[in-house]
């Protein structure tokens, strides 16, 4: 179970958390979140704490407050589609940069993915 | 309103001056750790808060009123000893407190007895420290106050009980109440405080929000406590 | 809240006394049934027996109430209780005079139970006709009933005894304000209190005698008691004593109201 440490400013790491289960899709569009005092207990912080995560998400409109029945996940598959692909860009060019440090070039390192793929599958 | 203001604070015993002119507001819903080293002035400052010591000078306002009854009814406090009277039953005690406190709910702390595992019927003379502190404990939180200061809620606890403790606190202190949290034990509390105070030879050195803390010293409140005052 | 607090005092004194209520009053029985039997040596030895055991029993109840209103309003106020008695939302006055008037409380049933006790002891016509003989002379020439008198002589007893432990709460007080020796300060302030009130009294009797000849002759010579000066005295002190223990009250208030510093 996700539990945030110590080391990094707690609101941003389950702020990053919830974001990364609407992008996998763990939270589904339109999906209802727990209350704060709940997920603050599972979570086991302060629900001010939470309170704030959830402010950050909902300013970057990936939430939204149905004013008496709680906090949403947005229904805008196209705010979530680009903030995946935000993600695997950033996944692709670190992978990039790291074969590049072994000595792969682009194209080098295009091929041993797919043959990897290959392999896989 | 602030919750509790606290303006040009001294307090000295003797010749030891044990609070140096302290200034500290705190603001409501938060939850706050008092963080020192012992016998810096944490324990005094919350005595003084709650009116068990008289300040040679400054004052303290809680909800912009000065000590009194009105203060003591808005506070539940849990002290770092025992303050019930031993030769009474948890029963008796739990009546005590619905005589005098109109904030205090029976039927919470019964349950709230229930889950740590504590026997209404028992003598408290005859419990354990440990029992005797997680019966406190569920006294304090059984009362509907509008701040909590707990004094070292996790001193004589053992590392796998305090977890249990402090989740006992999270999901029972009334919803929207500013919590004071003294303690020297940071790590485990660390994740549940808003903002952190650091006290040091009477005199506040830092008060901060702890993400803001955090992210500016890219480390943990621990840590960060361990460099200010390595010793 | 002064009617609750009252409550937890009255019945946390009541219940440590009522040790000594019953032991006094079973011993006074006793030796009341023992001493019925005429002619009998063995039975007239125990019923003496009951009978010094009834008395010391009557003795240790006064001390013993005098000695636990201290212990607990030093235990409530000052120990590891005060904790919880002074994060009640309640007045320190209220607090104050929940004490106080637990003392009186306490004391006025302790003493009735030791007269209770000695009249299961003692009472008989003889006895009886014996004290009214001792007290009548007296009575009589100043104009009061036998009951009267008796009931001035206890008030005044009772009066110097609620004198003596509030001296004791003045001495709690104002040692517990130090630093540090607070038992032993507050030892010495209850002393001096009680020194002080007791001068304040002589005091004001001999501030009357000044305008009185025949209480200065008292004071000055060894005559004999004249009874209406003697009665004079009595109403004075019962006075005076009420006054001092008003200003003795009063000042502990104000002491107390001040705050605390607990350890």
């Amino acid at each position: 179970m996700f539990s945030p440490d110590n080391n990094s400013p707690i609101y941003l790491q389950i702020a990053e958390k919830i974001k990364s289960d609407i992008v996998s899709g763990e939270l589904s569009p339109g999906a209802r979140l727990p209350s704060v005092r709940d997920l603050a207990l599972k979570l086991k912080v302060n629900p001010n704490t939470v309170q704030k995560a959830l402010a950050e998400l909902e300013m970057r409109g990936l939430l939204f407050t149905e004013r008496t029945n709680g906090k949403f996940v947005t229904h805008d598959t196209g705010l979530i589609i680009s903030i995946k692909n935000d993600y695997a860009k950033n996944i692709a060019e670190s992978f990039l940069s790291s074969m590049e440090k072994l000595g792969f070039s682009n194209d080098e390192a295009i091929n041993y993915l797919s043959n990897l793929g290959g392999e896989k599958n | 309103m602030k919750a509790i203001e606290i303006k040009n604070l001294s307090k000295s015993f003797g010749k030891k001056k044990v609070l140096n002119d302290i200034s500290l507001s705190i603001d409501r819903g938060r939850i706050v750790g008092l963080l020192g080293k012992n016998g810096m002035g944490k324990s005094t400052l919350i005595k003084i808060i709650n009116d068990l010591l008289t300040p040679d000078s400054g004052e303290v306002l809680v909800y912009g009123k000065s000590v009194g009854v009105e203060s003591k009814l808005r506070i539940s406090y849990l002290p770092e000893r025992c303050a019930l009277d031993k030769g009474m039953t948890v029963k008796k005690v739990i009546k005590f407190y619905s005589d005098f406190y109109g904030n205090f709910d029976s039927s919470k702390a019964m349950k709230l007895l229930h889950d740590l595992d504590l026997d209404a019927e028992q003598k408290i003379s005859k419990m354990s420290k440990g029992m005797q502190e997680k019966l406190q404990l569920a006294l304090v939180l059984s009362r509907e106050a509008d701040i909590y200061i707990l004094d070292e809620p996790l001193g004589g606890v053992d590392p796998a009980t305090r977890d249990y403790i402090l989740d006992t606190i999270l999901s029972n202190f009334k919803e929207g109440a500013t919590v004071i949290i003294s303690t020297h034990i940071i790590s485990d509390i660390e994740r549940i405080l808003d903002n952190v105070v650091f006290i040091h030879k009477g005199e506040i050195i830092l008060t901060s929000d702890t993400d803001e803390l955090r992210s500016s010293e890219n480390a943990s409140i621990d840590e960060i406590f361990r460099r200010t005052f390595r010793c | 809240m002064l009617k609750k607090l009252l409550k937890y005092d009255l019945s946390s004194i009541f219940k440590f006394l009522i040790i000594f209520y019953s032991l006094s009053i079973i011993f006074a029985v006793s030796s009341r049934f023992f001493l019925s039997f005429e002619k009998s040596l063995a039975m007239e030895i125990i019923g003496r027996i009951f009978s010094g055991a009834a008395i010391s029993m009557m003795f240790s109840t006064i001390i013993n109430n005098l000695m636990r209103l201290w212990v607990r309003f030093k235990t409530n106020f000052y120990n590891d209780e005060s904790y919880l008695t002074h994060t009640l939302p309640v007045k320190r006055t209220t607090q104050y005079l929940s004490k106080f008037i637990t003392a009186v409380i306490t004391m006025v049933v302790s003493i009735s139970v030791i007269a209770l006790s000695l009249f299961i002891s003692y009472y008989s016509k003889e006895n009886m006709d014996f004290v009214k003989s001792l007290l009548f002379p007296l009575a009589d020439s100043i104009n009061i009933s036998t009951f009267g008198l008796v009931f001035a002589l206890i008030l005044l007893i009772f009066l110097e005894f609620l004198n003596i432990l509030q001296c004791g709460f003045t001495g709690l007080i104002l040692g517990h304000s130090m630093n540090s020796k607070k038992m032993g300060m507050s030892v010495l302030f209850g002393f001096i209190a009680s020194l002080v009130t007791q001068f304040a009294l002589l005091l004001v009797l001999f501030a009357f005698a000044l305008f009185n000849d025949n209480v200065m002759n008292m004071f000055i010579t060894n005559s004999p008691v004249d009874f209406t000066t003697f009665k004079l005295l009595a109403i004075i002190a019962i006075v005076v004593y009420m006054i001092i223990i008003c200003a003795v009250c009063l000042f502990n208030l104000k002491q107390f109201k001040r705050g605390v510093n607990v350890d």
